[in-house]
């Protein structure tokens, strides 16, 4: 019917074999799955990620504008994700009085 | 045809995709038969006729067995937690997309790890195709939690099950990077900063057609272009596929033996840097084929094998079905298959038909070639055509003839500037305008075949 090989049967056989194989494994792991573990995803008023946050999320802290958020996203871009949260200071327009005010409020974890 | 293995095992694997997606029976069930038959070929093997019956019976079944056990099954995993539509989810997925922009949404496909119903977390599988409002910020690898409804598409989408709408008002949360494949992930930064380099040193028009052409990002393209594409019937050279793959295949080698590298070594090299391509033109299904027949053709090149097209193509599609078992109900998947197919199958007996009696002088013969080529690929995919996209263009015939050969023209550009952006911006202002004028004259050959009479027709 169909001309093949020697070579050519025993490849069709070994990828037969291979699809099979993994194709079972598949189905036991459908019918028997692992337990998955579900990390727990801090809600909304926790600290915000400094190095992680979208501009939204950085309105969300008290103390932060568009022009501020702009400018720490901007930050990030050219220098990279801060390292310690007192490099905060080194963003156009915190202060360290506005530092102080906006410290409690954010993380780097 | 006897001679071709890889044609039947394929077609036998399609034929049972077809039955699993209609099939009444489980997977289990279909997997016992498919090792009842893979016993069969092993203690059949030396009696030919009744091994490959066998053999074609298995790949039916593996077929229908993988396909049920994909994604496009009915029991999706998502479906289990898919109740109320009105109701607001909370979902936490990696993004597994590129994300693109389409007018004031950003779309991308995301690889669902949780989902909060009744307040709580519970784990979830499957992916959804996200679209929210626009977010620049937002990136392959990165793990979000995003608030929307989940629907069902309207059209089918075999990367993506289910749609989740994010409202402007809509949660959206990053709380993880580079979760991702390392090397998609390095791919997709060269992909962005190819297309930045693309938007600040061309016109808007020229960088939306070149960031198509070239990177396969379509977001850009004005609609007024894109449906004359669609028209004339050259929309295929917006899609990255074996025509894009095939010119920088030719483009590499070339280099490579400028440079005296060995046979062996420039098919390595060449490989290596089709597969970077790919993944950053997007690794679309087109793209995905015309890489591993890529692969194929260059694995024969290099111990100097020849290699049968037609079996290569039907591997392609072997292998790439083996994968994702839906993408043969795909349009993508059967366009681009089918104009391989055709242009492979019927060219010839297309120049035989036609020309036969004709004596065409040396200089008409690429003319001729190129004309059976353009038809061959018109009529195998004239029923494809008609059936999505409610449409009949003559003119494509023509058009393809001139647009296809200047498709490598405009490409060797396209790469040319881009190696000049990376070395000078100088270089890069001074290649420019050459750039803009290749891009121009594509639009004109398009705008002109547009509006010729009787181009195209719209089928009721």
């Amino acid at each position: 019917m169909i001309e093949m090989t020697g070579q050519e049967r025993r490849a069709a056989l070994f990828l037969s074999l291979m699809v099979i194989a993994a194709a079972g494994l598949n189905l036991y792991f459908k019918a028997f799955p692992r337990q998955k573990e579900v990390f727990q995803i801090e809600e909304l008023n926790a600290k915000v990620n400094l190095n992680l946050a979208l501009e939204k999320e950085l309105l969300s802290v008290k103390g932060i504008g568009p022009v501020t958020a702009a400018n720490i996203i901007a930050y990030r871009d050219n220098y990279g994700p801060f390292r310690h949260l007192e490099e905060l200071k080194q963003v156009k327009g915190i202060s360290e009085y506005r530092y102080n005010l906006l410290k409690d409020h954010l993380c780097l974890e | 045809m006897k001679k071709f293995p890889a044609v039947f095992i394929t077609i036998a694997f399609c034929a049972g995709i077809i039955w699993g997606r209609q099939s009444p029976y489980c997977a289990g069930f279909i997997f016992y038969l498919a090792v009842i038959f893979l016993i069969f070929c092993l203690a059949l093997a030396e009696y030919r006729n009744v091994f490959s019956l066998a053999l074609m019976l298995l790949w039916f079944f593996l077929g229908a067995l993988l396909f049920l056990l994909s994604p496009d099954a009915a029991g999706s995993w998502l479906n289990y937690h898919y109740a109320d539509p009105s109701q607001r989810v909370e979902v936490c997925g990696l993004v597994k997309s590129y994300p693109q922009t389409r007018g004031v949404r950003t779309i991308f496909i995301l690889q669902t790890q949780q989902l909060k119903t009744a307040n709580h977390w519970q784990p979830a599988a499957g992916d959804l195709s996200a679209q929210m409002p626009l977010n620049n910020d937002l990136f392959y690898g990165d793990r979000v939690v995003l608030c929307g409804r989940l629907s069902q598409p309207r059209y089918r989408n075999s990367r993506a099950q289910f749609l989740l709408r994010v409202a402007k008002d809509g949660q959206i949360r990053k709380i993880g990077a580079k979760a991702g494949n390392p090397l998609i992930l390095f791919c997709f930064k060269i992909r962005r900063r190819l297309q930045r380099m693309f938007n600040s040193s061309l016109s808007v028009q020229s960088s939306a057609v070149l960031n198509a052409l070239v990177l396969g990002i379509r977001q850009d393209l004005p609609i007024s272009l894109k449906q004359a594409f669609i028209r004339t019937g050259t929309a295929h050279i917006i899609a990255i596929s074996g025509l894009h793959i095939g010119v920088t295949a030719f483009i590499i080698l070339l280099l490579l033996k400028l440079l005296r590298i060995p046979r062996a070594c420039r098919c390595v090299a060449a490989l290596s840097i089709l597969i970077f391509y790919a993944i950053i033109a997007g690794f679309s299904i087109p793209v995905m084929r015309a890489t591993i027949m890529a692969g194929v053709v260059l694995t024969g090149y290099a111990f100097s094998q020849q290699t049968e097209l037609i079996n290569s193509l039907f591997l392609c599609g072997l292998v790439l079905l083996l994968l994702r078992p839906g993408e043969l109900f795909e349009a993508g998947f059967q366009l681009s298959f089918a104009s391989v197919l055709s242009l492979v199958l019927l060219t010839p007996q297309l120049s035989r038909l036609l020309f036969s009696r004709i004596k065409t002088s040396r200089l008409l013969k690429p003319v001729r070639e190129l004309f059976c080529a353009s038809l061959s690929v018109w009529l195998g995919l004239l029923p494809l055509t008609a059936y999505y996209f409610r449409i009949i263009s003559p003119v494509a015939i023509l058009a393809n003839m001139l647009v296809v050969p200047y498709m490598g023209i405009l490409i060797t550009c396209a790469f040319v500037f881009l190696a000049m952006c990376l070395l000078s911006p100088c270089l890069a202002g001074i290649f420019a305008p050459v750039v803009e004028a290749a891009v121009f004259l594509l639009l004109k050959l398009v705008y002109f075949a547009e509006k010729a009479p009787f181009a195209y027709f719209r089928l009721p």
